[in-house]
Parts: structure tokens; C-alpha cells; sequence
């Protein structure tokens, strides 16, 4: 409009207060326009503790095709089907969130187990995105075991990273040490160590403090040989695989406290003074079935020379003149997983 | 160009009314953030590391069938708090100091102040006494963050000890509860503890 009013149309008044109240908003909302696009510093934190809860506690989930079922010990299936783990998981059961599973930790944290960094981030971080990680776990104190090798995409990492620390226990299963009677009373070589579920499966224990046979090894301590040759060794009547097939069986050492490759036994090996087996569980249910509060485990070892007497060892809870439990304890630790 | 009679031309009228629409748009599509600060991602990883470390104080490392009804099953965390002697809270200590710090490298810093409530079921009161701190010996920083735990005392109620004269050696049982204005019954208190990071 020309005019010489210098006044301004009701109209355009209108249309401009409109148009600047719209602005306004605009301008004050304006920060909320990104909230789709993607935030990082926030999303890492969020992704390590996810991760973290998985860990910790989740039992993990698979499908074994040896059972055609789904389980949740993706820890023991055979390698040939490591591939078919869904999720990682170290609880030794959902009931049980924060105790882990030995042999979940130490499948987990195993570099060389099988699996690739990219298993890694399929089957635990999840999402497109791909992040970057680094996991540990140490104990807090008394166990040297851990630290275990750390499971990491990339060992250095960035300034700004997502992380979660949680405190766990590590279920430790225990061990069984059977002393030898003086040789001079002995009258057979045949040790005979029996191993009954129903023993084992105590439901005043709970899964924390009993010894499950179909999931956690089997830790034998026989000493007082006095230099004798292992001649045969039978599980429920089955020759277990010695090296080099050695893989799952019955790991055998002789007169060390660890599993040391240089003490390896087999079949012949001479001056043993103590034997420490290491029964896989995934040997175990190769004959056990899927179970554990039913079945016994009969154990034969046969000697060149007498080295105990009539007695049968058996594996339980409590000790004996000749037997020393140790029954299942935790370990504390630390877990820490980082983000970016 | 705009006359008299208060229309717009068409190709204007568009323009605005499509301006407009979008605009409409943009404000109904944007969200209000609130951004009260940083923290709290901080205090969920200190508040998570809390309860784990109690969690796991409070699940006995084996399982004990001997002794009698105050030692079997019993958690570390029920045996400080049952008998706060000076050798079991130097252990509380070094033992939840240890849950909260301990890393792959290095070491953190957290704090915490460690108190305990209970009821009095006579007078139905809520009672608490200081249990434990760590060094230095101060109450709380900003920022903070508090978990609690229900610890269960089943070693309650304490059995007084046979007569002196009669017992040799004398029973490892403490004669009262853990404070002496606790009741000496089963009971479930809260323990309230305070983290911070320096």
C-alpha cells in the first residue's frame, strides 16, 4: 500500500504477529528437531550397560542341534555348532543374576575359542551401529586366575566412552582330594571313584553351592601314588580320548596342583605320584543325558601295581579319613565393559 | 500488493498460508528437552555398583552346614552387621572399599557412609546408629548417591550364654544384639549407604 499514513494494514499486522509467534516457537523448540539423529556420548553409556546386564545376568541362549532344543549352555556345545549361539550370557542361571559360570567365563573371555570380534558384537552389543568394545573381568583379592585376557575390539580406546562396572561372583566348583592308603595295605590296582547325582543334587544347596556334573567340570585329586604307571582308565566302561584327540574328555596331569602340558598322562605314562582329573561336562553328558539329580558316574583306574585297598572312593559333600571336599565357593570380581 | 479491501493476491496467499503450514509443522514435529545436567548417567553406573557390591557382601561365598543357628548360612554382610566388632568392620571396610574401587587398572576413588536403621518393636520407633565409613571420616559430598539393602539377622535372638561358671571356654556368641537399643528378636534392618566419588 502507498500512502504517506506510514500506518500498516490490519491484514499484514495480522499475517506478521502470526508468522512471528510461529518463529518464536520455532526458534525456542528448535534443539528438539535433532532428537532423531543419533547422540553418542548418551547411546555408549546406554549400550554398556545393556551389555553389562547381559552379562551379568543372563545365562546366555543357543540352539544345540545335538538335542534339536534350545538351551541356554551355549558354553558346551560342540565346535562344530558354535555358531549357533543366539546371545552371550555368564549367570549361571537367570534365577541367579550377578553368579557366574566358569565355564561361561572362560569360554567367553578365551581368545581363540571360536569366535570372531564381529560374534562379539552379534551376539551381545547388538544394533547397527558398529561399536567398539572392551571387556574385563578381575577378582577382587585371593584369586590370581583372574584377570582373564580381556575381550576387546580395539585395545585403545577413545576419550569419551560408555562404561559400566559391575560386581559379580565367580562360581568356582570345587574339587574332590582322595588320599591313597599306605601302599603296603594295598590290594588292588584299581581305583574306583563313584559319583552319584542324587548326591550331588542337593535342592537345600540351590544351583550356587551344589556341584552340577552336566555343567561345571569335575576337579579329582588322588595322591599318595608312590611312583605308579596308568595302565587303563574306564568312564562307565567308555575309554575316555587321550592325546592327541583330546577334545572333550578327561584331562589327566600327574604330580601338579595345574593343568600343566608338560604333566600331561596317557595311557603308559610311568612315576606318577598324585593324578589331577579335569572331567569336561560336556564328556559327561556325551553318557549322562541332560539330567543331573539322576545317574551315577562310575570312574575305573587301573594301575600297574596295587595302590589301595577294597574301599571305593565316592564324591559327596562331606569329608572322610581318606577324602577332603572342597564343595562349590564363589569368587568375588569385577567386571568392567567399555563402550564406543 | 495489497489494496484496500484486506486480500492478498493469490500467488502471496500461497506462499504465506504454505509458510505458515510448515511452520505449524516444525513446532508439532520438535520435542521440549529437559536437561537437568550430566549427572545422572553417573549416579545410575554409582547407584549399579552399589547394589552389586551389597548384593554380593550379602551372598555367603559357601555354604555352611556346621554351627549353630547364628553361623550357618550366614552372609559376610549378616556377620558385620550381627557382630561389629573391631576386626569384622576393619573387614566391612576393606572388603566394600575393595566391591567399589577395584578396576583392570588403576583404582577409584569412591566413598561411603554406612548407617543402620532398625524398628523398635516395643516402643515402634525407628532407631539407626552410624555403622561404618571410610576415610576420611566425613558424612557425604555432592554428588552422592544412596543404596540400601534388607539385611535379614537371622542369628536373632540371641541365646544368652550358659552360667560363666559352667562354660569353658565361653560361647562365641555375642550376649546382645548388635546395638543395645535393638530388639533381641528375628528381624529384618536397613542398611543405608551413602557413595560418592572424590
Amino acid at each position: 500500500m502507498h500512502d504517506d499514513s506510514g500506518q500498516m494494514s490490519i491484514d499484514f499486522l495480522i499475517g506478521f504477529t502470526v508468522f512471528l509467534i510461529a518463529f518464536i516457537f520455532v526458534a525456542t523448540l528448535s534443539s528438539g528437531l535433532f532428537i532423531n539423529l543419533q547422540s553418542k556420548t548418551i547411546d555408549y553409556d546406554a549400550v554398556a550397560y545393556r551389555t553389562g546386564v547381559i552379562l551379568a545376568e543372563d545365562p546366555g541362549y543357543a540352539f544345540d542341534p545335538t538335542i534339536n532344543t534350545n538351551t541356554t549352555r551355549w558354553e558346551l556345545l560342540d565346535t562344530l555348532y558354535i555358531d549357533r549361539t543366539i546371545r552371550f550370557g555368564l549367570a549361571i542361571s537367570k534365577d541367579y543374576p550377578n553368579i557366574l559360570s566358569k565355564g561361561k567365563v572362560q569360554s567367553f573371555f578365551t581368545n581363540g575359542y571360536g569366535f570372531s570380534k564381529d560374534d562379539y558384537k552379534s551376539r551381545l552389543i547388538f544394533g547397527d551401529y558398529p561399536y567398539r568394545f572392551n571387556i574385563t573381568l578381575k577378582s577382587v583379592g585371593g584369586s590370581t586366575e583372574y584377570p582373564t585376557p580381556s575381550v576387546a575390539d580395539d585395545a585403545t580406546y577413545l576419550q569419551k566412552y560408555g562404561y559400566i562396572r559391575r560386581v559379580v561372583d565367580i562360581k568356582e566348583p570345587g574339587d574332590a582330594v582322595f588320599a591313597l592308603p599306605d601302599p603296603a595295605f594295598a590290594t588292588s590296582p584299581i581305583v574306583n571313584i563313584s559319583i552319584g547325582f542324587e548326591d550331588l543334587y542337593d535342592t537345600e544347596r540351590g544351583d550356587i553351592y551344589r556341584l552340577r556334573p552336566l555343567d561345571e567340570t569335575i576337579v579329582i585329586n588322588i595322591t599318595n601314588f608312590n611312583g605308579r604307571t596308568l595302565n587303563d582308565i574306564k568312564f562307565n566302561g567308555n575309554i575316555p580320548p587321550m592325546p592327541p584327540d583330546i577334545s572333550p574328555t578327561i584331562e589327566i596331569y600327574k604330580n601338579t596342583a595345574t593343568k600343566d602340558p608338560t604333566k600331561r598322562v596317557v595311557l603308559g605314562t610311568t612315576g606318577i605320584n598324585n593324578l589331577l582329573l579335569f572331567i569336561d561336562p560336556r564328556y559327561t553328558r556325551q553318557f549322562m543325558g541332560q539330567d543331573d539329580s539322576a545317574g551315577k558316574i562310575s570312574l575305573n583306574l587301573t594301575f600297574d601295581q596295587p595302590v589301595v585297598s577294597t574301599s571305593q572312593f565316592t564324591y559327596t559333600y562331606n569329608n572322610a579319613a581318606d577324602t577332603v571336599i572342597t564343595p562349590p565357593y564363589l569368587v568375588p570380581a569385577v567386571m568392567e565393559v567399555k563402550i564406543w | 500488493m495489497v489494496n484496500e479491501s484486506g486480500q492478498l493476491y493469490t500467488i502471496e496467499g500461497f506462499a504465506a498460508a504454505l509458510l505458515l503450514v510448515f511452520t505449524i509443522y516444525l513446532i508439532l514435529s520438535a520435542t521440549n528437552i529437559l536437561t537437568p545436567g550430566d549427572t545422572h548417567i553417573t549416579d545410575m553406573q554409582l547407584e549399579q555398583l552399589g547394589n552389586d557390591a551389597l548384593a554380593m557382601m550379602d551372598t555367603p561365598t559357601q555354604y555352611v552346614e556346621t554351627g549353630n543357628a547364628y553361623t550357618a548360612k550366614q552372609s559376610d554382610l549378616e556377620k558385620y552387621i550381627m557382630s561389629p566388632t573391631n576386626a569384622n568392620l576393619a573387614e566391612f571396610n576393606s572388603t566394600l572399599s575393595d566391591y567399589l574401587n577395584v578396576k583392570n587398572i588403576s583404582r577409584d576413588s569412591l566413598h561411603y557412609n554406612a548407617i543402620v536403621w532398625y524398628r523398635n518393636d516395643v516402643t515402634g520407633s525407628i532407631g539407626s546408629y552410624q555403622f561404618s565409613r571410610s576415610l576420611p571420616a566425613i558424612t557425604g559430598r555432592e554428588h552422592f548417591v544412596r543404596v540400601t539393602r534388607l539385611v535379614t539377622l537371622s542369628g536373632l535372638p540371641i541365646v544368652p550364654p550358659p552360667d560363666p561358671i559352667f562354660s569353658n571356654p565361653p560361647p562365641a556368641i555375642p550376649p546382645n544384639p548388635p546395638n543395645p537399643t535393638m530388639d533381641n528378636r528375628p528381624q529384618t534392618v536397613l542398611l543405608d549407604v551413602t557413595l560418592w566419588r572424590d
